[in-house]
C-alpha cells in the first residue's frame, strides 16, 4: 500500500493540504479555510469484513465439500491469501428528455378457426382430421398521439481494472450486469463505503485502475444514450431530445482476496468476496472417477483371461492348420491390452488438471 | 490517472465578501447567501455568476438552487398531430412528414422568455422546470444572510441544455400533439436562484404554493436536509 500522498498546498496560507487520499474538500489544518480540489475524483474503499483465517476458511469450506475431489484438504498446500482492492469506477447522471411518436391501437378478437389436428399438438398424428379451435386474433386498427418525458437517474459501474482472468466479468458499456456473489449490483452503490484513505487500510493492496476518468465516462455516456434510447420503445414515427447532464464519478475499491493452493500436482485459485466472505469464483480439484479402481477392473478381467487366451493359443496352435489362428488370438490380445494401457493413460491425464471443480 | 490531475487547490471563500462556501460533494455551484453571489466552478476555479432569491418569505425553509435563463425564444418550426387516427398503416420508426397525413405546421417569432431549470439532480428536471417557470415567481427582498443552499451540481453549461429541454417540454402537453420542434433558445443572462421550499412529510413544497418536489425525485434530498439543519415536517 502507498502512504504516499500528493503534495497539495493551502491557496491561502501555502501550508501543506493532509487530505485522506479519496478526499476532494476539507479545511486546510493551519489557516482553517475551506478548500476544494476540483481536478481529484472521489475514492471510496469498501473495507474486508474478513481476514485471512477467514479467507482460509471459506477456501476451506468448497475443499471439503461432496464437489471437490476426496482428500484435497489434506494434500493441498495453501499459500498466505492477499488481500486486493479492486476499482470499479461508479458514475450516475440525470438523463432526460422528451419522446414524441404515436402508439398503434389494435383489437383483439377471438376467431373459431379450423386447424389440423398435426398442427395443433405440434406433431405429425398420422391424419386424424381437422379440429375447430379459438384463436385471438390482434388487429392493428388506429394510432394514438404519444409525448413521454424521459425522467432516470441511471447508475453504470466500470470495472477499472481487468478481472476477467481470475473469472470475475468486467462491467463496461456492453455489459452491466449484477456480479454473482459480489456486492457490486447493476444500477446502484454497495452499502459500508468509506472515504479512501490508504494510510488507514490496514492491510492489502490497492490495484490502480487501467481504465482512465475519461474512458470510463465515454462508456457511461454509452450506456446513458442507450437508456435514452430506450423510451421511444414500441413507438413510431418517433422524434425525440433527450441529454445527459449532471455527470458524477466516483472510484470505489472492492476488496477480494485471492487464495493460491496446489493439489495433486495442479495449481489451483480461489477468489473470496471480502465482504460477503464466500467464494466469488475458484477452481478446484474436482471429483474424478478413482484410477485405481478402473485399474484393479482391468487386472482382474486380464489374470482371468490370460489363461483363457494361452489354452486357446497352444490348443489351436497344435491343431493342423491352427497356426493362423494362433496367430489372431494373440494379435487380439495385444490390441485389447494397448487400448487397456491407452484408456488407463487418458484417465491418468485426467487425473491432473484436467478434472476442475469452477466455482 | 486522478491524482495526476491534482494541480491545485481552490480556497472556498466568497471572493466579494471572504464568506466561507459550502455545499455537498458533488455540487458545483456554491451559493454566497451573504453577497448573494452563485461561485460556479469551471476550469479548477471559481467563477462568480449573478443570484436571486425567490419565494423566501418565512424562516426555517430549505434553499433549492435552480438556474434562471432569460432568453430569446423562437420556435423555428413546430409540426403537430392529431390526438388519435383510425388508421391501420404502420408507420416508419423515426418521424417522417411525409409518412404521416393530417399534419400541421406552426411557427412563433422570438419572444423573451425566462426558464427556471433545477440545479439540483433530480430524476424530472424538465417537468420539474416547466412547473417552476409557471409559478412566474416574484424575487423576495428578503435577506437570507446565513442560509445554506446546498445541492447544486448542474453546471451553467448544463443549465444551458436544460433549459432547451424545459422550452421543447412546454410545447408538449396542450390538445394537439407534438411531431416534431425546431426551436432556437439564444440564452440573454443565466443566474441562479435559490428557491425557500418548506421541508414536508413527502417533499419540498415551494413555499406559498402549492408545488411539492417529492423527496424521492431527488437525488440528493437527505443530504440537502441533513447540510441545510433541518428535518422534515412531522417527524
Amino acid at each position: 500500500m502507498s502512504p504516499a500522498r500528493s503534495a497539495l498546498k493551502c491557496p491561502s496560507c501555502g501550508g501543506l493540504l493532509d487530505l485522506p487520499d479519496g478526499e476532494i474538500s476539507g479545511t486546510c489544518r493551519h489557516c482553517s479555510n475551506p478548500v476544494l480540489l476540483p481536478d481529484r475524483v472521489r475514492r471510496f474503499v469498501l473495507p474486508s469484513v474478513l481476514d485471512s483465517t477467514g479467507a482460509l476458511r471459506a477456501v476451506r469450506r468448497i475443499l471439503e465439500s461432496a464437489g471437490t475431489r476426496r482428500g484435497t484438504a489434506a494434500r493441498s498446500t495453501v499459500r498466505r491469501p492477499l488481500l486486493f482492492y479492486v476499482p470499479y469506477w461508479s458514475i450516475r447522471a440525470q438523463v432526460s428528455g422528451i419522446t414524441a411518436g404515436v402508439e398503434p391501437g389494435y383489437i383483439e378478437e377471438t376467431i373459431p378457426t379450423v386447424v389440423d389436428e398435426s398442427d395443433r399438438n405440434g406433431m405429425q398424428m398420422g391424419g386424424r382430421g381437422a379440429v375447430m379451435v379459438r384463436r385471438t386474433v390482434r388487429t392493428r386498427v388506429s394510432w394514438k398521439a404519444v409525448e413521454k418525458e424521459l425522467r432516470s437517474l441511471p447508475r453504470v459501474n466500470i470495472s477499472a481494472a481487468d478481472l476477467e482472468p481470475l473469472g470475475i466479468p468486467s462491467l463496461s458499456d456492453r455489459a452491466q450486469l449484477s456480479i454473482t456473489g459480489m456486492e457490486i449490483q447493476a444500477g446502484s452503490l454497495p452499502r459500508g463505503l468509506e472515504v479512501l484513505d490508504s494510510a488507514g487500510l490496514p492491510e492489502g493492496v490497492l490495484v490502480d485502475p487501467v481504465v482512465s476518468l475519461s474512458e470510463a465516462l465515454s462508456q457511461a455516456g454509452t450506456c446513458f444514450e442507450r437508456v435514452a434510447g430506450g423510451s421511444s420503445r414500441l413507438l413510431e414515427h418517433v422524434w425525440s431530445w433527450h441529454s445527459v447532464t449532471g455527470c458524477r464519478a466516483i472510484l470505489l475499491y472492492y476488496p477480494i482476496w485471492i487464495v493460491d493452493f496446489e493439489a495433486f500436482g495442479g495449481s489451483y485459485k480461489a477468489v473470496v468476496d471480502g465482504r460477503t466472505g464466500s467464494v466469488a469464483r475458484g477452481w478446484f480439484p474436482g471429483r474424478v472417477f478413482d484410477r485405481r479402481i478402473v485399474a484393479a477392473g482391468f487386472a482382474a478381467v486380464w489374470a482371468a483371461a490370460i489363461p483363457c487366451l494361452v489354452h486357446l493359443s497352444l490348443g489351436s496352435g497344435a491343431a493342423p492348420g491352427g497356426g493362423g489362428c494362433a496367430l489372431v488370438t494373440i494379435a487380439g490380445a495385444a490390441a485389447a491390452l494397448a487400448a487397456t494401457l491407452r484408456l488407463l493413460g487418458l484417465m491418468e491425464n485426467r487425473d491432473g488438471r484436467g478434472d476442475v471443480l469452477v466455482v | 490517472m486522478f491524482s495526476s490531475s491534482d494541480r491545485a487547490a481552490v480556497l472556498m471563500r466568497c471572493g466579494n465578501c471572504s464568506q466561507a462556501l459550502g455545499g455537498l460533494p458533488d455540487d458545483t455551484v456554491f451559493p454566497c447567501t451573504e453577497c448573494l453571489t452563485a461561485w460556479c466552478l469551471g476550469d479548477g476555479e471559481l467563477v462568480p455568476r449573478a443570484m436571486e432569491v425567490f419565494a423566501m418569505e418565512e424562516d426555517g425553509l430549505a434553499a433549492l438552487p435552480f438556474w434562471i435563463l432569460d432568453a430569446e425564444l423562437e420556435i423555428v418550426r413546430r409540426i403537430t398531430r392529431m390526438a388519435e387516427c383510425a388508421s391501420p398503416v404502420q408507420l416508419p420508426r423515426h418521424f417522417e412528414e411525409a409518412g404521416e397525413r393530417g399534419l400541421r405546421e406552426t411557427a412563433d417569432p422570438p419572444r423573451r422568455a425566462t426558464i427556471f431549470v433545477p440545479a439540483f439532480l433530480t430524476d424530472r428536471p424538465l417537468s420539474l422546470g416547466r412547473k417552476v417557470t409557471s409559478l412566474e415567481l416574484a424575487p423576495s427582498g428578503r435577506t437570507v444572510r446565513g442560509l445554506r443552499a446546498p445541492g447544486g451540481c448542474i453546471t451553467a453549461d448544463d443549465g444551458l441544455l436544460l433549459a432547451k429541454g424545459v422550452a421543447i417540454f412546454s410545447e408538449t402537453g396542450g390538445r394537439t400533439h407534438l411531431a416534431l420542434l425546431e426551436l432556437d433558445l439564444r440564452p440573454v443572462h443565466l443566474r441562479l436562484a435559490l428557491v425557500g421550499c418548506r421541508a414536508e412529510e413527502q417533499g419540498f413544497r415551494v413555499a406559498g404554493q402549492t408545488l411539492l418536489i417529492p423527496y424521492t425525485t431527488i437525488a440528493d434530498a437527505e443530504e440537502i436536509m441533513a447540510f441545510s439543519g433541518l428535518s422534515r415536517e412531522g417527524r
